[in-house]
């Protein structure tokens, strides 16, 4: 595709071939482009539909049963999931975990951040790239001093123990986001504040987080993703009280008889308040996705 | 505290951390309550620094801050009892007008119908009565201007602080808006501290300025004598356009001349205290430049082309001969009126009057000019 | 009239009510307040994160099994020189090059060409649908994910098998055949993680002015130059940022491969990760595990540090004097 022909090459052109000319020129490509474009992104969501697909099938567990498209889809698996397998508790597990870490996070990196990216305290910005190398410090090798230190101080499968552990991950990364969102905030309003007799707090809870709404909606809801999706940490260090959903999931397969219809009915309960939110919020989501790299 | 405050400036030094130059160094100025006042400077200067320091956003590394001959160094932006109008107006855009403007008032608890007259009176003032109920997002850039200037007026500070408050409006509402400082000035009877690269509307506005460059000031005074007797060579360059020209040129008997083929030749202003050969540098404005007598000594030069800027003519010239007696320019300037028409390549001989010459050193300091000395001698004092 | 400096003497001091020093103390005392702020998270952070990697430090240097009564024993190096002397961790780190490479390279291909291809489509509606639909599989837990997989994976009755064979192509032991397995993995973070770059690359192509694009026009630069000598280019702290991010996600990845294969068949997935897991909650040495698992944390480490050093060599933030 040569790209270099410009309106007024074209001397004999209808406006149709003006028009495909102009477009061609600005870099951008026809209509056509939808459909192939639709198949890529339908193909990219196989996994996530044949997963509801199956947890729909009356006996979608039965082994060596061929994948079938057409079926009359029930309910079963769900209501058998919170009936007689109790993932109701998962659930309010992951909840509760998953929200008692994004309420501390946001709450201390609502200051944190604050802090980073508002003032000129000595080393901030080596103290904001060293909060942000711990988000990255992977969990494989710091379960194991977690896990000696709760069973040693006896907090394994407790609430505190737990919500503790996941504050390692989940503070860096609502600071990291929260920081890029109140940067974006000119420092002369604090300075107006400032002149018109406002505190830190008041220039804070004021003015910055009401101006950064979205940015904390972001930041929000994928703390609290992060600590919804957990698993290692929780596997690890609960055992029975405090099991989520995520660990309830992972422990039902079996090198055998595998029940792959309450499986992938457990998949969807762990992923379709996730969606639905992102769904709600989708400008918002795209942009803090890519904001959280960039900064 | 509704009074209009003088404010005086003692020995301010700002060193930011890591930095090897300081951004300030001994700055001393005094502002009379009332005063417009300019501190007019290249970007980098530090006047943005000095303005932040007198708002009390920075602390200063050395000095003293005084307003209304209270030491205010220690204090808060808060309690300085000054306004701040800022380059992005830094209007909230969170709150409507309304709520913008009475923040202040609010915040510090003041009774909700006193509120509601002075917000009267302010939105009268501004004649933005309309704009109350709209969120900053909605209003065009004057507009926005309006709203910051009534969210200072409001409060009846004694000081206003103006950080190049009309550098983000097009050229006419910046006009129209300089019109509308200069009238509120003059009706309030306020103090202003007015932060400007643009040298016009310093000119304009102020009844008092400060040439500020690398962190010291250069020259205080009004705009008038700064523009006549700049203190030295910086002043003489910044202020006034076109640029004045300066010539490196030497005494011989009763007149300065630039050694070259043909000599360039210049008279010598009375009473200059120069000895015989001694090297100055001659700063002339372009206006001041004219034609030489016939037969009369003079600097002989070739118009190299014509700016017609309506009310006058700008002639760009270059030496006939030797050019090494122009000091950091490639060309000499003169300003004719506009019925005076030459064009490229036609040969002159320029010369001035002596009083309109004014001498520098060679490290810039003007000599001769008493006001100018004195200028320097406080502003440098520090 | 020229205004010029009093002398500074004959200014009255502040008055005694307001106390200048005093105030000046609560101003300053104000200008503590950030780090007030601050100075909780990051005494908690010490505690959540520097805390335990002191702990690991100490444990490697110890033998120390959890179910033996034994008490730990001190060892200084030694879980290190044998740790780099055994052939697993030799194995482990080859895999964990060939599980990071092979998804990387993938992922930022894809990534990149999906995000060049919506670039071009920006002005057609179902662009944000687009984006927000790529962006739910980052939503998917790993370990669900990797369930969902292996569901799709399964050789007998999986959906991916049987719609090979609809087009006449046996089935595959997708996690089950020892050269396959361990790309078969990485096909699931492909499909997890490639929206990821997808997106960030997409953003940054829309914070690209289109001028650029226009010039590069003009000079009659086609598609493959403006990618290659605009988009690239342009965009090169980004890609790197996220190139980066990447690489560490991967080399610590673990649900993924401990809920398909749990490092096998044989060692065709026995990652650095899974080492360490089978270390430390299979056979219980923790002293061993805890050396592993410092040298993956060094491992990241230098990632981390040359991350730091391509942010901070772009100045994060700046500030008018």
């Amino acid at each position: 595709m040569t790209a270099t022909v410009s309106p007024t090459d074209s001397p004999a052109g209808t406006p149709a071939d003006a028009r495909k000319a102009a477009r061609i020129a600005a870099g951008r490509a026809g209509p056509a482009w939808l459909l192939p474009l639709g198949v890529v992104v339908l193909a990219w969501l196989f996994p996530i539909l044949w997963t509801a697909l199956t947890s729909l099938k009356p006996e979608g567990g039965l082994t060596g049963l061929t994948p079938s498209f057409v079926f009359t889809p029930t309910l079963d698996n769900y209501i058998e999931l919170f009936t007689e397998r109790d993932y109701g508790r998962y659930l309010l597990n992951s909840l509760l975990i998953a929200g008692g870490a994004t309420l501390v996070s946001m709450v201390l990196a609502c200051f944190a951040a604050y802090a980073l990216s508002r003032s000129d305290i000595a080393g901030r910005e080596q103290i904001g790239m060293w909060i942000l190398s711990l988000r990255m410090l992977p969990p494989i090798s710091t379960v194991v001093p977690f896990y000696l230190i709760l069973s040693g101080g006896g907090l394994l499968d407790s609430y505190v123990g737990l919500v503790g552990v996941y504050l390692s991950f989940s503070l860096p990364f609502a600071i990291w986001m929260l920081q890029g969102f109140f940067a974006e905030v000119p420092r002369s309003i604090d300075e107006a504040a400032q002149a018109d007799g406002a505190g830190h707090l008041t220039i804070l809870f004021r003015f910055i987080v009401p101006m950064t709404k979205s940015g904390l909606a972001v930041t929000t809801i994928f703390t609290f993703v992060f600590a919804w999706n957990e698993f290692l940490y929780a596997f690890l260090l609960t055992k029975d009280r405090w099991v989520t959903l995520p660990v309830r999931l992972g422990s039902t397969i079996t090198p055998f008889q595998t029940d792959w219809g309450f499986l992938t009915a457990g998949a969807i309960v762990s992923f379709l308040p996730l969606v639905l939110v992102v769904f709600l919020l989708q400008r918002e989501m795209a942009r803090g996705v890519s904001l959280g790299a960039m900064r | 505290m509704d009074e209009a405050a003088g404010i005086v400036l003692d020995g301010i030094s700002k060193t930011y951390p890591g930095a090897r130059q300081p951004a300030l160094d001994g700055v001393s100025l005094g502002i009379e309550p009332g005063a417009f006042f300019s501190i007019l400077g290249p970007s980098g200067c530090g006047k943005t620094t000095l303005l932040r320091i007198l708002a009390g956003f920075e602390y200063p590394t050395a000095g003293r801050v005084i307003i209304g001959g209270r030491d205010v160094t220690g204090l808060r932006p808060r309690d300085r009892g000054i306004a701040m109008v800022f380059q992005d107006y830094a209007l909230y855009p969170h709150m409507t007008v309304e709520r913008n403007i009475t923040f202040n008032l609010r915040n510090k608890g003041v009774a909700k119908a006193e509120i509601a007259e002075r917000l009267a009176t302010t939105a009268g003032i501004l004649r933005i009565e309309r704009l109350l109920d709209k969120k900053p997002r909605h209003l065009s850039g004057g507009e926005r201007q309006r709203v910051a200037l009534g969210r200072a007026l409001i409060r009846k500070p004694r000081v206003f602080l103006m950080d190049e408050p009309l550098s983000n409006l097009d050229l006419k509402l910046r006009e129209a808006m300089r019109l509308e400082l200069g009238r509120l000035h003059q009706e309030l009877g306020i103090t202003i501290v007015y932060v400007t690269h643009d040298q016009s509307e310093a000119m304009t506005l102020s009844s008092a300025l400060a040439i500020m460059n690398g962190g010291r000031v250069q020259q205080t005074g009004e705009p008038a004598g700064v523009y006549a007797d700049p203190a030295n060579i910086f002043v003489a360059r910044f202020i006034g356009s076109p640029s004045m020209n300066v010539f490196n040129m030497g005494r011989h008997g009763a007149s300065l001349r630039a050694v070259g083929e043909p000599a360039a030749v210049l008279p010598l202003p009375p009473g200059a205290a120069i000895g015989e050969g001694q090297e100055v540098l001659v700063g002339i404005r372009a206006h001041h430049l004219s034609l030489a007598a016939p037969g009369e000594a003079g600097i002989p030069v070739e118009v190299t082309f014509t700016e017609h800027l309506g009310r006058s003519n700008i002639l760009v010239c270059r030496p006939v001969g030797d050019a090494g007696y122009l000091v950091d320019q490639d060309a000499i300037q003169v300003e004719t009126d506009a019925e005076t028409r030459f064009s490229a390549g036609d040969r002159l001989v320029l010369t001035a009057r002596p009083e309109a010459l004014r001498l520098f050193a060679a490290d810039g300091r003007a000599i001769g000019a008493e006001a100018g000395m004195m200028a320097t001698a406080a502003a440098g004092g520090a | 009239m020229t205004t010029t400096a009093r002398e500074p003497e004959r200014v009255p001091a502040a008055p005694a009510d307001s106390g200048g020093a005093a105030t000046g103390a609560v101003y300053r005392g104000e200008r503590l307040v950030p780090a007030l702020m601050l100075a909780p998270v990051v005494l908690l952070l010490l505690a959540v994160v520097i805390g335990p990697i002191v702990f690991l430090i100490d444990t490697s240097l110890y033998r120390q099994n959890l179910f033996q009564v034994t008490p730990p024993r001190f060892v200084g190096v030694e879980n290190y020189t044998y740790l780099f002397d055994t052939s697993r961790f030799t194995t482990s780190l080859l895999r964990s090059a060939v599980f990071t490479g092979t998804a990387l390279a993938a992922e930022f291909v894809i990534g990149f060409a999906l995000a060049a291809w919506v670039y071009r489509l920006r002005h057609l509606p179902g662009m944000a649908l687009v984006r927000t639909a790529l962006t739910t599989p980052i939503l998917v837990a790993p370990i669900v994910a990797a369930v969902m997989w292996r569901f799709m994976y399964q050789p007998d009755f999986g959906v991916i098998n049987h719609l090979l064979s609809l087009v006449g192509i046996p089935a595959i032991g997708w996690l089950s055949n020892t050269s396959i397995a361990i790309f078969s993995i990485a096909a699931i973070d492909v499909w997890q993680w490639t929206p990821f770059v997808f997106l960030i690359v997409l953003a940054g192509m829309h914070s690209v002015p289109e001028e650029y694009y226009e010039a590069a026009e003009l000079d009659g630069a086609g598609f493959w130059r403006q990618t290659l000598f605009v988009t690239i280019p342009l965009l090169r702290r980004i890609l790197v940022i996220v190139l980066l991010l990447r690489l560490i996600d991967l080399l610590r990845a673990f649900e993924v491969i401990v809920a398909t294969t749990q490092g096998g068949p044989g060692d065709a997935s026995y990652t650095l990760p899974v080492l360490i897991w089978e270390t430390a909650f299979v056979s219980f040495e923790m002293g061993d595990a805890a050396a592993a698992s410092v040298v993956l944390l060094v491992l990241v480490a230098i990632i981390i540090t040359t991350l730091v050093r391509v942010v901070a060599r772009s100045g994060v933030t700046g500030r008018q004097g």
